[in-house]
């Protein structure tokens, strides 16, 4: 089911709010397996034969869990630590079964000359979050972290449906005794208004924003792949669309993921924090996807030994963890190459942080550094979005030459909207443009990319106009989300006038949803 | 305000838009599919339909269950008169154009398989159809509507809207499913934009070198049977279900206006048009036999008064027989229709391989005979070839000029 589909709006969000406060006036234990239930449908509703799978998998760690604990608690430290490689092990295999036999096959098949043949597996919805997310709490138990004998709340923590699908990726540590807090059961207006407007501005986001500007992206990246280069205005148009695109996608899904958790007084953490106003990639990585970046921090970088090591084995476990990030993302040697770049931009970004620090060179200085150091930031993510979004690597690398000029700067039909007397001019003298289509022959890419910018580069975000609020947990280590942040200072309270804002956000966003689209990150 | 006001108000708000704006739209009906509630000056024009034909259009096939259809792009929406006294055999048959602007060939053959499925049809016009057959996964639910998309959506709800506003538009499409597209568009104002309008018709069928006065070359005419297999596959089993189902099926080649011929003609692609007229006759003369009245091939290739309507004739376009080279008005339809239908056989014949070579000498004879009466040809060809290489000048694909 889709966040954004009538089903889950007119029937399942009502139905699940208020059987949850309605049961939750006789006992809170059940209320906990209402929710559950409530989830396990919602993941139901997609594929039902996959909701074995997921209970499969949650049954097998907590049974992991309950284990670990009980090894720690008996002092058996060496012991734990070889079940907890083994039930780790157990989930990458589960992932990798659904998730990357057909690439590796298929890859194998390349490297040997003989093509196998492997008949693809459908990927269950949100395998890669529920796994992470057990993951951590199974490295947390065998930490002493995480304390959880109650199989009801375990199964609520992973399936709990705002976050089951594409996250955040939670801690078990900040949800439990969230589920715990008896003030949750009682109906509040204050969650329920805080909520409904985060997951409207959400669904605004995905249904005008993001779904609006995709149809700008489609037509030249499938040119691309169909080996057709782009000229420069065309591949910057459609690289430049899909930075946006995912953005809305990505980050209205988790406006509504934290808006419909706070509907039942549940606190998720913060997903997105104006990652285009990023001034370094490594400040990009601290503002987008934050939970993926924490869990990867946390789980993968440190156990690689972090920055404990020396600088060289530091790159190192930076690079890899990535590489990995980046493979997380999809089985395909375009994740692959994002992650690469990723790894590259950020092993430079450090680079250059130690240098200034060792020649005592302070760029935010200088006039016009943060500008530059923005412009050049977000230039560097659109260039790897191109590998997130394109077909396969070629493709890439056609959208690439198309943004370096190499395909021709503008197209003749650019030429003939934007410019005619000039494009005449040109053609006069002998020039010849290829044959394509401008922005899609239209200026309404160009607006749209334009207000796109606006609204990443100058707007608060979603948390930031609602930080009276504290509408989303901020991760330990990232930057806190306080009132009066953003330079726009907009604050939303229930007022009359962002009842009508938003009122208006949400009328606009509903009558939008016919348009069925499916969110970005459910391919993940 | 407090928080419990602020979400109730917001609550109440959706309950209210989600009872406003599907009520909106049913009883307006911008896409014409509900039908209950039809008042002149309030609904009665959809000038908004024609966006959203794809929407409406099959699965107004499977409510109202017509029994004489026609099937092709938009020259069959534009042109072809649903209502011909021929065609419904004397008002008998309830009758629906199904046509679709910008279909093509796999789009129409897909199409023709749903109609031919549908209970009751009698008979169906096609044209613009391919010999191959086509996938029609891409269409998975004709004859299905999708209520949200007519109730809830936005679009839906702005149509309404454009409904209500613009009920003295000129633009009309018809409760049975044909459209005027461009003849009462404001944009045509005299002879100059017309013949921009023919020129841009002509852009995809510019070439390299045209040739003036070239002579049908009879020798690149393929009269050899047509194949079995893939490449014609498509017609022949449109053919056998129209059989089967015992629906008279006629296949059309849509009438085009002179100068869109002689282009063809200047781009040496008349012995192509006529080997594909060839092969499609022989293959209803071996599906259907050679005599059959079920299925039949109608061509209106002919240099005459109704197909050579000059575009410098000082008459405005609501009163032009032609809208460009290939959009031909319901007069247009409405001869080709009585050639089909009735027993008038001034514009069109049916074409069969016995009588094929009399076709084509008949058809040069009739062209010779014409340009000598009408130099205005040659030169307003000319002129809409001169508009259509200025529009695509600076392509990199730039055809050549024509020899002079």
């Amino acid at each position: 089911m889709l966040f954004n589909s009538y089903p889950f709006i007119l029937f399942f969000l009502p139905v699940t709010l208020l059987g949850f406060f309605l049961l939750a006036r006789r006992t809170h234990g059940l209320v906990a397996a209402w929710l559950a239930a409530a989830s396990i449908f919602f993941y139901g509703w997609w594929n039902p034969v996959y909701v074995i799978l997921l209970l499969a998998s949650i049954g097998l760690n907590y049974i992991f869990g309950i284990k670990l604990m009980r090894l720690r608690a008996a002092g058996r430290d060496r012991y734990a630590g070889r079940f907890l490689a083994l039930a780790v092990a157990a989930n990458l295999l589960l992932l990798c079964y659904y998730k990357y036999s057909a690439f590796f096959v298929t890859n194998v098949g390349l490297v040997t000359g003989t093509p196998l043949d492997f008949a693809a597996i459908a990927l269950p919805l949100g395998i890669s979050f529920f796994t992470f997310t057990q993951i951590a709490f199974l490295v947390d138990a065998r930490r002493g972290e995480a304390r959880e004998y109650n199989l009801i709340h375990y199964c609520l923590f992973v399936t709990y449906f705002p976050h089951l699908i594409a996250g955040p990726i939670l801690h078990h540590g900040e949800m439990m005794p969230q589920f715990r807090n008896d003030s949750i059961y009682r109906v509040n207006w204050g969650n329920l208004a805080v909520g409904l407007t985060l997951f409207l501005i959400g669904l605004y986001k995905k249904t005008v924003l993001a779904d609006g500007i995709s149809e700008f992206v489609g037509p030249t990246f499938d040119a691309s792949a169909a080996g057709s280069g782009p000229t420069l205005l065309d591949a910057w148009g459609a690289a430049l669309a899909y930075t946006f695109q995912i953005y809305f996608d990505f980050s209205g899904y988790s406006d509504m993921a934290i808006g419909l958790s706070r509907m039942f007084g549940i606190v998720l953490p913060v997903n997105f924090d104006s990652p285009y106003k990023a001034t370094s990639i490594v400040d990009f990585w601290r503002r987008w996807h934050i939970t993926l970046s924490r869990f990867l921090r946390d789980y993968v970088y440190f156990s690689l030994g972090g920055n404990r090591k020396g600088t060289a084995r530091r790159y190192l476990s930076l690079f890899l963890t990535m590489l990995l990030g980046g493979f997380w993302h999809g089985a395909g040697w375009t994740f692959i190459c994002w992650g690469t770049l990723h790894a590259v931009y950020l092993v430079l970004n450090h680079g250059w942080r130690s240098l200034c620090r060792a020649v005592r060179f302070e760029p935010n200085n200088l006039p016009g550094w943060t500008v530059f150091a923005r412009l050049i930031t977000f230039a560097a993510v659109v260039v790897a979005w191109v590998f997130f979004r394109a077909a396969n690597v070629d493709a890439a690398l056609a959208m690439l030459k198309g943004m370096a000029g190499m395909n021709g700067q503008l197209s003749s039909e650019c030429l003939l909207t934007y410019g005619s007397a000039f494009g005449n001019w040109l053609i006069e003298r002998g020039a010849r443009f290829p044959e394509s289509s401008c922005f899609n022959g239209d200026a309404i890419q160009f607006i749209w990319i334009l207000v796109s910018l606006v609204v990443c580069w100058a707007f608060p975000n979603t948390q930031e106009v609602l930080a009276t609020h504290r509408p989303g947990l901020v991760s330990p280590g990232y930057r806190d989300i306080v009132p009066g942040r953003s330079a726009l200072n907009w604050m939303w309270n229930p007022t009359l006038g962002w009842l009508a804002v938003i009122g208006g956000l949400g009328v606009f966003a509903m009558l939008s949803i016919s348009e069925f689209s499916e969110f970005i990150y459910f391919a993940f | 305000m407090s928080p419990k006001r602020y979400t109730l108000a917001l609550l109440a708000l959706f309950l209210l838009m989600f009872m406003v704006v599907p009520a909106t739209n049913w009883v307006v009906d911008p896409f014409w599919y509900f039908r209950n509630i039809e008042v002149r000056g309030f609904n009665l024009v959809k000038p908004s339909l024609h966006s959203y034909e794809r929407l409406v259009k099959s699965a107004l096939m499977s409510k109202l269950h017509p029994e004489a259809v026609i099937l092709g792009s938009s020259f069959a929406e534009v042109g072809l008169p649903v209502t011909h006294a021929g065609f419904t055999s004397g008002g008998r048959l309830k009758s629906f154009n199904l046509s679709l602007p910008r279909a093509e060939g796999p789009e129409i053959y897909c199409y023709a398989q749903f109609s031919l499925a549908q209970p009751g049809l009698k008979r169906l016009v096609l044209g613009g159809f391919n010999m191959e057959a086509a996938s029609c996964t891409r269409y998975p639910n004709l004859g299905e509507v999708d209520y949200v998309k007519l109730l809830l959506s936005k679009n839906a709800f702005g149509a309404a809207l454009e409904t209500l506003r613009q009920q003295d538009s000129k633009d009309f499409f018809t409760a049975d499913g044909m459209w005027s597209f461009r003849r009462y568009s404001e944009s045509f104002r005299n002879d100059g934009d017309i013949m921009d309008n023919f020129a841009e018709g002509l852009i995809p069928h510019l070439c390299q070198s045209p040739q003036r006065n070239r002579e049908l070359d009879y020798g690149r005419i393929d009269r050899s049977k047509a194949p079995e297999g893939e490449s014609t596959a498509g017609l022949r089993q449109i053919i056998r279900l129209a059989l089967r189902k015992n629906i008279q099926l006629i296949l059309i080649d849509f009438p085009k206006h002179v100068l869109s011929y002689e282009q063809d003609r200047e781009c040496g692609r008349m012995e192509a048009y006529w080997s594909r007229l060839w092969r499609i006759a022989s293959i209803v003369e071996e599906e259907a036999g050679s005599d059959s009245r079920q299925v039949e091939l109608w061509n209106f290739y002919g240099y005459r008064d109704l197909n050579a309507e000059r575009i410098r004739a000082g008459i405005a376009m609501p009163g032009r027989l032609w809208q460009d080279a290939g959009h031909f008005n319901v007069e247009v339809g409405e001869v080709a229709f009585d050639a089909i239908f009735g027993s008038d056989r001034t514009f069109g014949r049916k074409v069969t391989t016995r009588d094929f070579d009399r076709l084509l000498a008949e058809g040069e004879n009739e062209r010779r005979a014409f340009l000598i009466k009408n130099s205005w040809v040659a030169r307003e060809l000319d002129e809409a070839r001169q508009i259509a290489y200025r529009q695509t000048r600076g392509r990199s694909v730039q055809p050549s000029r024509p020899a002079p």
